[in-house]
């Protein structure tokens, strides 16, 4: 592999939904299906905001009212594409040098009226730059994203 | 590590900053380099020390999982805002 594939995440999905459901889907709702480990606040996360404008945020908010901010709204061009910067560092701190952020981009294309191809680039991973040790300590080994994997694997029984 | 976490930096730089000396902290990158856990390079006449970029293979493996596993609930809720309003 490439360092610069390396440093790149593409994944695609189809999905059972009109393109405008698809996309509504994914901005209203993204605190549904963001996995529920992604938490950096000291409190449960109450709701998760995707704020549908350029300039906008992605945010958790906490129990308690408190925020973190973890995502810029970098494109918003509903309902075929959003991009988001991705201001998380390896060790799932929050970054606040925007040149050490990555970005996320989702397209969305209809397939046919009721399905919609869904594909997730998320790229320049790279710019996030040192301090993956403590990745590969924090979760590479036994508790970490091998056990996603079997328990993604698992999800999909008869699924597609 | 955590000096080197924020950005490269030379053995000097690198002993003003911690309570050891310039001899010590060669020794400490000495072993780090061994393990993998650290590359350098010669830029003029210093020599600068940086994590191994190996690491963003580790990062990009993190943010696979979690966009597996994000994709997989979008996909489910998808499914059940279809059961909920047909």
């Amino acid at each position: 592999m490439t360092q610069t594939g390396a440093a790149v995440v593409r994944r695609e999905i189809i999905v059972n939904a009109p393109l405008d459901t698809a996309f509504t889907v994914f901005t209203d709702r993204f605190g549904d299906f963001k996995p529920p480990e992604h938490n950096m606040l000291r409190v449960p996360i109450a709701e998760t905001v995707f704020e549908p404008k350029v300039g906008g945020h992605i945010y958790d908010r906490g129990t308690d009212g408190s925020e973190c901010r973890w995502a810029r709204i970098l494109a918003y061009d509903p309902p075929h594409r959003v991009v988001f910067s991705w201001d998380i560092g390896p060790t799932w701190q929050v970054e606040s040098d925007p040149d050490h952020a990555s970005e996320v981009e989702v397209t969305f294309t209809a397939e046919t009226p009721d399905r919609t191809r869904v594909e997730l680039e998320h790229r320049h991973i790279d710019r996030h730059g040192p301090g993956w040790e403590s990745v590969r300590d924090g979760v590479g080994h036994d508790q970490g994203w091998p056990l996603y994997l079997d328990r993604y694997a698992a999800l999909f029984g008869g699924d597609s | 590590m955590q000096c080197l976490a924020e950005r490269p930096r030379s053995v000097g730089e690198l002993a003003d900053g911690l309570p050891i000396s310039r001899q010590a902290v060669s020794q400490h990158l000495r072993v780090l380099k061994d393990a993998g856990l650290v590359a350098d390079q010669a830029m003029g006449t210093r020599r600068v020390y940086r994590l191994n970029p190996a690491g963003v293979s580790a990062m990009r493996d993190q943010l696979d999982t979690f966009w597996r596993r994000a994709l997989d609930g979008y996909h489910q809720v998808i499914e059940d805002n279809a059961e909920e309003s047909p």
